[in-house]
């Protein structure tokens, strides 16, 4: 029997119309419009696409949004003015910084972040009130995780939700949204032992350890929902974590690559950007 | 009885010492010595003695002690005051209000606005954050402790899996984290847990942290695994931990005793938390 399929497009497409709805209120009744301020630095990881579609997407919903691409050999300095400038711009709500080339130092950049406008909850103020349980700003992926769970009606709390991958960005915070829930959390990884023992407990699987394939149907729970945030890219099509053939067969629910989790990206850093509004 | 005891004062005592050593080069170093201030709101006699504690050990380490004792009547704006005063003061690298404050008193405005270099608690956002990320931080003292237990005995996390009892801000998540950062696969276990024995069975290392007095028992431990047990509860006037102890230890290979446990690290591990704030201020590594 094959499991269902949780569908990211369209758990994304919903949480869009949510969106709309909440930028028209905020329009009518404060007179605000939420701004998103994407900044690039043009190379081989900056996704210049992704940018774009970003702009659609606030259009589609009337958030306000400027992209600003710098060319490949703008300086550390140089990125860093502009985070301050955007910092102080009233029209600016949130700021969304994509990957930047080597040269430049990340944490420097993102430091210089204002953590009131921290659309995709990674700075590390942010990190640790998340982490005490201060909610507003939540990293987007593992918040984005958490709406596709809530989508298949399945209850967590008191169920075992496993973790397979431990980055700061996807894999601990996705834990600790789960264990607030009241899930029994548990996070294995490259360095386990046990994994597979751990995972075939899992009642909520999910895997975000950038390995393509590395979860088959035997290393899971019959039943259990499982969440593949992998995406690779294997002789000309893109992968997940998760054997998708094998995990199929047994999972409960299961999100296609692609199909599943990526989708879900752009639409919730728009969503951090509505919180960062409240 | 087949389990060890790893002893609190004397994993302590060592680590207290290799302070001291430390301390006689940073002092030919810098002429200085570390400065710790100790905030203290009110008369609450457990916090009187934690305070009390923290002074004492302080002082015999060598540190520049200063610890300020005010009236349970301090306003927020005082207390802000205060810790702003420390913040510029350049001989105070670390700063400790004793939790918890009156209820006129928000915790979270005093933590945020102790410096972010001065938090040797490492209860402020941006500290607990860095843990998060696995940068430069301070550890909170009581996790820091469990791990230096574990240390002190060599044992090897890498690959084991490790399980925590208890989901608290101060212990609970914090020592995941650090267990994580040694390699171990981390389960957190809570009152909402489902068969917690059996979770609690699949423990190489099993660190509890609850506050319920011996609600783990030998039948909840794997034979041979380490047992940490974080809680201290008072029954009948008599101390107790979360682990039933009897029980467990003839189960574990290692176990911490309640008293003379964790509780006796966490003072030497804000010391070594001002330590490191010292050193940071010199750029000394």
């Amino acid at each position: 029997m094959a499991a269902q399929i949780i569908n990211g497009e369209a758990v994304a497409k919903e949480l869009q119309k949510t969106i709309k709805d909440d930028v028209a209120q905020l329009k009518s009744k404060k007179g605000l419009t939420p701004g998103l301020a994407i900044v690039v630095v043009n190379s081989p990881v900056a996704r210049k696409s992704i940018a774009e579609l970003k702009k659609r997407t606030c259009d589609s919903v009337g958030i306000y949004c400027e992209v600003h691409t710098l060319s490949a050999h703008t300086g550390e300095a140089e990125v860093i003015a502009l985070i301050e400038k955007l910092n102080n711009d009233p029209k600016i709500t949130g700021i969304n910084i994509h990957p930047m080339p080597n040269h430049i130092d990340f944490k420097k950049v993102l430091h210089a972040l204002n953590p009131a406008k921290d659309v995709e909850g990674i700075h590390p103020m942010n990190m640790g009130n998340f982490l005490i349980g201060d909610k507003k700003y939540i990293p987007f992926t593992p918040r984005g995780i958490m709406k596709l769970i809530e989508s298949t009606g399945v209850e967590i709390k008191g169920k075992r939700a496993v973790i397979v991958g431990r980055s700061h960005h996807v894999g601990l915070p996705v834990g600790f949204l789960l264990l607030e829930q009241h899930a029994t959390v548990s996070f294995v990884h490259s360095r386990s032992w046990y994994m597979g023992d751990i995972t075939r407990q899992a009642d909520i699987l999910i895997v975000a350890a950038g390995h393509p394939e590395m979860i088959t149907g035997s290393k899971i729970k019959p039943g259990a929902v499982v969440i593949d945030v992998g995406s690779s890219a294997v002789a000309g099509h893109l992968v997940g974590d998760v054997e998708f053939d094998s995990a199929n067969q047994v999972a409960g629910w299961i999100t296609p690559v692609p199909g599943g989790v990526g989708p879900m990206t752009v639409t919730m850093i728009l969503s951090n950007l509505m919180q960062c509004c409240m | 009885m087949s389990a060890k005891l790893i002893k609190g004062p004397e994993v302590a005592a060592a680590i207290r010492e290799q302070i001291a050593e430390e301390l006689v080069t940073l002092k030919e170093k810098t002429g200085k010595v570390p400065g710790l201030a100790v905030i203290l709101v009110g008369e609450d006699p457990a916090s009187k003695a934690y305070v009390g504690n923290k002074e004492k050990t302080s002082k015999a380490l060598g540190f520049n002690s200063v610890v300020q004792r005010v009236p349970v009547e301090t306003t927020q704006e005082e207390l802000l005051k205060m810790i702003d005063a420390y913040n510029n003061d350049d001989d105070i690298q670390g700063i400790l209000v004793q939790l918890p404050l009156p209820d006129h008193i928000e915790e979270k405005a005093v933590i945020d606005a102790i410096s972010v270099e001065k938090d040797v608690d490492g209860f402020h956002p941006i500290n607990v954050g860095n843990l998060m990320i696995g940068d430069d931080c301070y550890i909170p003292c009581t996790p820091h402790g469990c791990m230096k237990m574990l240390e002190y005995i060599g044992f090897d996390l890498k690959g084991k899996n490790a399980v925590v009892v208890g989901r608290s801000n101060i212990v609970g998540k914090p020592v995941a984290l650090l267990l994580l950062q040694q390699h171990a696969s981390v389960t957190i276990c809570h009152s909402r847990t489902a068969d917690l024995g059996a979770v609690c069975r699949e423990a190489d290392v099993l660190v509890v942290a609850v506050g319920r007095p011996e609600m783990i028992t030998g039948d909840m431990i794997k034979p041979g695994a380490v047992v940490i047990d974080v809680g201290i509860n008072r029954v009948n006037d008599k101390l107790v931990g979360d682990v039933h102890f009897e029980s467990a230890a003839q189960k574990a290979s290692y176990i911490t005793p309640v008293p003379g446990g964790v509780g006796p690290m966490t003072i030497t591990m804000l010391m070594l938390n001002t330590m490191e704030a010292f050193k940071r201020k010199h750029n000394i590594k």
